[in-house]
């Protein structure tokens, strides 16, 4: 037989064989391209669908806090500004034209429409004009009152009188800043919307362009009429919350979304890519293929091969998730995690995929296929995915059990990923975690490796507890 | 001369099964060696222990002259009994997969697989994906798959099966080039009379021992020796003197001589029953030892 010209086969040579072939074979498939697609199609129209329910709901009204078109809104006005910059006329001709509008049934205020003569705005700009009209619902009928003063207008609110008050800041002029009084935030009302917003904006623009303006301060003003701020005020017999502003209600969400978004990519590599090795093992016990591999790797190096490769794929899925999922955060300069904090929750969520891909690398040995094989694997899944089921108690700071959870190995790679994000973290406590993780790690794949060596090759009868103590014991 | 194969004293069990006992063996170079024995025999498993797939309880393996390590895997090429491959790849992907693993670079792979495919007239389907391939060539493709390592060591698990007439055929002649090129293999088959003519040396497993081991001629001579075929007017039977058992006779013919098996007693000899036969007066036309087949061997083995 000729003399084979046969390369350095060493072992990390062969594994890296097996681990070429396994990310190859994986990220062809048709089940892990659809996964690409859809997974961010999925994630945003989960993004989507509270809008839509709202719409279909109660429409925009519901969503900035209006009432139906055939029910009055009261929206507050107060100016302290210095000098004042509401122009009661003003007040009167929207309001006069929202009674009109009701008693006529129509669909758009006189301000609206086009064959009425649009009061001069931005020196009579009619684009300009036109974009004033815009507003979220135009057929809404909304009542602007002006209060004397704040106490007022911030006791309407809580009282319920009106949705909202617009208080206009004493240096408005120079900072354009309006203070909105709102009982509550709907959860899911964006940042920005107030229920009448639009009208407040369009009555302080035509206030002000009611006299000649000349001063360029004051036309830049017309431009970017407020800068809102938003206060909560509660309502009547409750205490009022502490004041935030809306950027901080936004922080304080991002601080907590960002990191479960993080900790959920992560535990998706840990679950994708290790069902894919509890998979791709059923696959090549069904096709027998498993015994001719034997005859070139030990079952260590096989596992260990699978394991990389397998790994790699899940990784390339989770980074273009990632990368999908957390743009829209990096876009807004609201990705509030550090590069360290996310290399640190990127090792918990490796170790953890080792540990778990190691375990289910067993299991699906154990398995008589992958249908058996993803039962047998459901104990381990459902361990690691633990920490997802308690999220308010790793959002409450530490105590005992986001502590425990992020430092017992099987549940750490999740809990601790949650809490490196969500909080601060002593640094003997992502060591020690850590530790615990790799060590886990390793002695799972040991115990894996071992259980993998025997049960590969069996069919029938799955084995007994007993009979698996005993290959763990006697090393295959 | 060294072994290539050299097993003492393996044992393994499975929980409370006892699947291989206390087997030793030895394959030299060159040669090709049958490893018979019924279903559940214990076959498999020590096949396994040979690879280090299992790890014996007791004895030990040893290959091309040491211990088994993990380098001397790619000097070993196995067909396993139960085998298949990825179905939804294509011929020569699984080929080069296959000869990679065995530490081979991906170019030299390929033309070792291309060689194999044109030997065993499969080179057409060179490109095309195994699920579309007929059993027979599907096998082949799998054989193909234990030579592109180019091995020292074949061990080939019921290579025949699956298999047509020609195709079995087509194996034997791959068995007997692999033997002229110096390739040391161990065959498992249930097949005796391929074991009969491939095998320069067999071993019979039973139950997890090793029941009959030795070259063909050996073996026969130990389940042969004592047997007889002859042609005589005697009647025989278990109490003629030296005769143990008559296994079968025919009828009688014209001249009044009948064809008898029979096997002797453990103190007579051929020459003492042949004395006897003649003393007695008896016509004697034609009297040989008898060779049973492997297949009378194995059965014979077995079922005592």
């Amino acid at each position: 037989m000729t003399a084979p010209s046969r390369a350095r086969s060493s072992i990390a040579r062969r594994i890296l064989t097996v681990s070429r072939r396994e990310f190859a074979a994986t990220v062809s498939r048709k089940g892990y391209i659809l996964t690409l697609i859809l997974m961010p199609l999925l994630m945003g129209a989960l993004g989507i669908l509270p809008s839509v329910a709202i719409g279909l709901s109660g429409g925009a009204e519901a969503l900035v806090g209006l009432n139906p078109p055939d029910v009055l809104t009261v929206v507050g006005v107060v100016d302290l500004a210095e000098p004042g910059v509401i122009d009661r006329r003003w007040i009167d001709w929207h309001n006069e034209d929202q009674v009109a509008a009701r008693a006529e049934g129509r669909q758009l205020p006189e301000w609206a429409r086009p064959d009425v003569e649009v009061p001069p705005i931005l020196g009579g700009d009619p684009e300009a004009a036109a974009r004033d009209r815009g507003g979220l619902d135009p057929s809404a009928r909304l009542e602007l009152r002006l209060y004397p003063d704040e106490e007022s207008g911030r006791a309407a609110v809580r009282r319920s009188e009106a949705a909202a008050t617009f208080v206009l800041e004493p240096d408005y002029r120079g900072t354009s800043k309006i203070r909105v009084l709102i009982a509550e935030r709907g959860r899911l009302t964006p940042k920005g919307v107030y229920p009448g917003r639009t009208a407040v904006a369009r009555l302080v623009r035509k206030s002000l362009a009611a006299p000649q303006v000349q001063d360029p301060l004051e036309l830049a003003l017309l431009v970017s009429v407020m800068e809102d701020h938003e206060e909560i005020v509660g309502f009547e017999g409750e205490e009022a919350p502490a004041a935030t502003s809306s950027d901080d209600a936004i922080q304080e969400s991002l601080r907590i979304i960002v990191p479960i978004l993080f900790a959920a990519f992560f535990a998706m590599l840990i679950f994708i890519a290790s069902g894919y090795l509890l998979d791709g093992i059923g696959e090549e016990k069904e096709n027998r293929v498993l015994e001719v591999l034997l005859a070139s790797l030990t079952p260590e190096e096989l596992l260990l091969g699978k394991m990389l490769g397998l790994g790699a794929a899940g990784l390339l899925q989770t980074a273009f998730f990632v990368v999908v999922g957390l743009l829209p955060t990096v876009f807004f300069g609201a990705l509030n995690i550090g590069v360290g904090r996310v290399l640190l929750m990127l090792i918990c969520a490796l170790l953890g995929f080792a540990m778990y891909a190691s375990l289910m690398g067993a299991s699906g040995a154990v398995a008589g296929n992958r249908h058996e094989g993803r039962q047998v694997s459901a104990v381990f899944t459902m361990t690691a995915a633990t920490p997802l089921f308690v999220i308010p108690a790793f959002m409450t700071g530490t105590n005992i059990l986001s502590t425990t959870m992020s430092l017992f190995p099987l549940t750490a790679p999740i809990a601790m990923t949650l809490r490196l994000g969500l909080d601060e973290v002593p640094a003997w406590q992502v060591a020690v975690s850590m530790t615990l993780m790799a060590a886990t790690a390793w002695l799972a794949w040991r115990v894996g490796s071992r259980v993998f060596r025997v049960a590969i090759l069996m069919t029938g009868a799955r084995p007994s507890l007993k009979q698996i103590w005993s290959w763990v014991r006697g090393g295959g | 001369m060294t072994s290539i194969l050299q097993v003492d004293g393996v044992s393994k069990s499975f929980g409370d099964v006892r699947a291989v006992r206390d087997v030793s063996l030895e394959v030299g170079p060159g040669e090709v060696f049958g490893l018979l024995g019924p279903n559940g025999a214990g076959k498999t498993t020590l096949i396994r222990m040979l690879l280090d797939i299992y790890r014996p309880d007791a004895g030990r393996v040893h290959v091309f002259g040491h211990p088994m390590q993990r380098e001397d895997l790619d000097r070993i090429g196995y067909l396993p009994e139960e085998r298949g491959l990825y179905r939804k790849r294509r011929v020569i992907q699984v080929l080069a997969y296959l000869g990679q693993l065995k530490g081979l670079r991906k170019p030299d792979a390929i033309t070792t697989a291309e060689r194999w495919l044109e030997k065993l007239g499969i080179t057409e389907y060179r490109d095309s994906k195994l699920e579309t391939l007929s059993k027979g060539n599907q096998q082949k493709v799998q054989l193909v798959g234990t030579l592109v390592g180019e091995p020292e060591l074949l061990v080939w698990d019921e290579p025949f099966s699956g298999l047509d007439p020609v195709n079995v055929a087509r194996v034997r002649e791959l068995v007997a080039d692999c033997r002229a090129a110096g390739t040391t293999i161990v065959l498992s088959t249930h097949l005796m009379d391929q074991a009969e003519v491939l095998c320069d040396r067999v071993a019979l497993i039973d139950h997890g021992s090793l029941v009959l081991y030795g070259s063909l001629d050996e073996v026969r001579h130990r389940f042969g020796a004592a047997e007889l075929e002859l042609e005589t007017d005697a009647e025989l039977d278990a109490d003629w003197p030296g005769v143990a058992a008559v296994d079968s006779c025919s009828a009688p013919r014209d001249d009044d001589l009948r064809c008898w098996t029979l096997r002797l007693a453990d103190d007579a000899t051929p020459e003492a029953l042949l004395r006897g036969l003649l003393d007695a007066g008896a016509k004697v036309a034609s009297f040989r030892p008898r060779r049973p087949t492997l297949e009378e061997i194995f059965l014979r083995a077995v079922g005592s």
